[in-house]
């Protein structure tokens, strides 16, 4: 619990809500912060696929209207 | 039903999730995704769509606004609320400051006071649709509807001061609903109108340009995917993974919102009106559409009741408004919906497309400090402690509470946005048809805030960059 009385010393008073939930507040950073990382982030895989999805749906139709249309105003 | 108690819920509800305590995984991300999605704003994009496209060009429009707006915006309240446990307004804090998230906690309650205007109207006048069909009267009043409009509101208060509950029996009823209604709207616009002529139906008010109306249609849906902003942080705290966070958004608030969008263009285009309470007892009959009106009525109290829900369970974190009660937080913001409503307010609905540009106007720019800001500066690492922490003790306490910088350049995109396209008055200028509005304004306003920042405010030490970074 050395993190937890780190945090709370740190951030007691200075949240802005009730004493009962600060303490709950700083068990869970204190937590958060053991653990590295709540839950695990995307992949690079994620991140193409995203990247990928974004030219696909939303350049490639402006690129294709653009040249079907014509880009004038 | 246990009793609702806002101060707890706004104090406890906004505590980090843990690990332990997170719920949702990618499929039912996904499903509440597209129970978000598919609500009666559908229909209203649909028709302001409708106003500059045919039907294809309002779907590939639609497709291309949300793909890019949705998977970049959601970047940063989505991922950064998955890894921290944090609501998206905390998270704001990393990049605006302590005191300065309370501009965008204020901006966005403007927003939703605007959407809980346009749907209560919408309840409003579907009300007063059912109410006249069995009249045998043509229309009802003006006053009438905005009476309508106006217990609507009072509806949605005694709902959301009840608490999450009861919101969420109604949601558990009225999203299935919804999804009957559009696969009803479906079928009679295959069988009575037929695709063939849906996709030859010219739009009702076009610009001469179709280049022009087309980019109009793909920076309306840059606003109507921006506009998902407030709902994102609180869900994605509760994922169980990154992933399950970010790609249900693409499986609702893309694919669902544009399946959904483009059946309310499609009635709106061949029934030749722009008002969905309207085009459905014409597109549908006098025995379904009263139907269909009835379950859009209700549908409009549960999308009104959770936008206000979650609106007031922010402002309820702000310092001033800790010692007030819930129901004098929730009453005085629906209050003020009802007099807006009674002042003519009721504009807004038949202007919706004005309010999709002004929210691109918004969150444009919030969008690309925020990607920048926690990307690129800080390489996706916030210290949770000076996320939570109110004094000036913080990291992120910046000067006074503000990161200026971010601010100044915050407000100054909004303006340039105006050099692009004007949403008010659907006036454009030239560099418009080159880049549109949003893509001229964000990329430029990401590029000064990095600049800026690497500069000036890194190195000066503030804003917890630097120990970030070592």
């Amino acid at each position: 619990m050395a993190q937890y009385e780190e945090v709370y010393e740190e951030l007691k008073g200075r949240t802005g809500t009730d004493p009962e939930v600060e303490k709950e507040l700083c068990k869970r950073v204190a937590e958060i912060e053991t653990q590295g990382e709540v839950v695990p982030g995307l992949t690079k895989g994620d991140w193409i696929l995203s990247w990928v999805l974004i030219a696909l749906g939303t350049f490639l139709p402006i690129v294709v209207y653009a040249c079907k249309l014509g880009i004038s105003g | 039903m246990a009793k609702f108690d806002a101060n707890k819920e706004s104090q406890f509800g906004l505590l980090p999730i843990t690990r332990s305590e997170r719920v949702y995984n990618l499929l039912d991300n996904t499903s509440i995704n597209i129970g978000l999605t598919i609500a009666t704003w559908c229909f209203l994009i649909g028709a302001s769509l409708a106003l500059f496209t045919d039907f294809w060009t309002a779907v590939w429009g639609t497709l291309a606004g949300n793909m890019l707006t949705v998977l970049v915006m959601t970047w940063m309240p989505c991922l950064s609320s998955a890894k921290y446990g944090v609501d998206g307004y905390t998270g704001a804090v990393s990049f605006m400051g302590t005191k300065g998230k309370n501009f965008i906690l204020v901006c966005v309650a403007v927003f939703i006071a605007c959407w809980d205007i346009v749907l209560s109207v919408l309840f409003a006048r579907s009300v007063s649709n059912v109410v006249a069909v069995f009249m045998g009267k043509e229309a009802m009043s003006h006053a009438f509807t905005i009476c309508m409009a106006i217990l609507c509101m009072v509806i949605t208060f005694l709902v959301v001061w009840k608490g999450p509950l009861v919101i969420k029996k109604f949601n558990n009823i009225v999203a299935p609903l919804m999804c009957v209604v559009i696969i009803m709207l479906a079928i009679i616009l295959t069988v009575k109108i037929g695709w063939g002529n849906i996709a030859q139906a010219e739009p009702l008010t076009p610009y001469d340009s179709k280049w022009v109306n087309f980019l109009i249609a793909v920076e309306l849906s840059f606003g109507a995917g921006l506009s998902w902003w407030p709902e994102m942080g609180g869900l994605s705290r509760l994922c169980k993974s990154g992933k399950a966070a970010y790609w249900p958004n693409l499986f609702g608030l893309v694919i669902a919102a544009t399946v959904a969008t483009s059946i309310g263009t499609a009635a709106c285009l061949t029934i030749g009106s722009e008002d969905p309470t309207v085009w459905m007892l014409k597109l549908a009959g006098i025995g379904l559409g009263v139907l269909a009106l009835c379950f859009i009525a209700v549908a409009n109290i549960t999308s009104c009741s959770t936008i206000t829900y979650t609106m007031c369970l922010g402002l309820k974190g702000l310092k001033v408004l800790q010692k007030k009660s819930w129901g004098s937080i929730v009453g005085v913001f629906c209050a003020v919906v009802a007099v807006a409503l009674i002042c003519g307010a009721d504009w807004i609905y038949d202007h919706f497309y004005i309010m999709l540009g002004v929210t691109c106007v918004f969150y444009v720019p919030m969008t690309a400090i925020a990607v920048v800001d926690y990307f690129i500066l800080r390489k996706q690492n916030l210290e949770l402690r000076s996320l939570l922490n109110q004094t000036n003790t913080s990291k992120y306490y910046f000067w006074g509470g503000v990161n200026w910088v971010a601010l100044i350049i915050f407000i100054a995109a909004a303006l340039f946005y105006l050099v692009f396209f004007n949403p008010a008055t659907l006036v454009y200028h030239t560099p418009f048809i080159y880049c549109t509005a949003s893509l001229g304004a964000g990329i430029p306003c990401a590029i000064v805030y990095f600049i800026v920042m690497k500069l000036f405010v890194v190195k000066s030490g503030k804003g917890g960059y630097v120990t970030l970074n070592q």
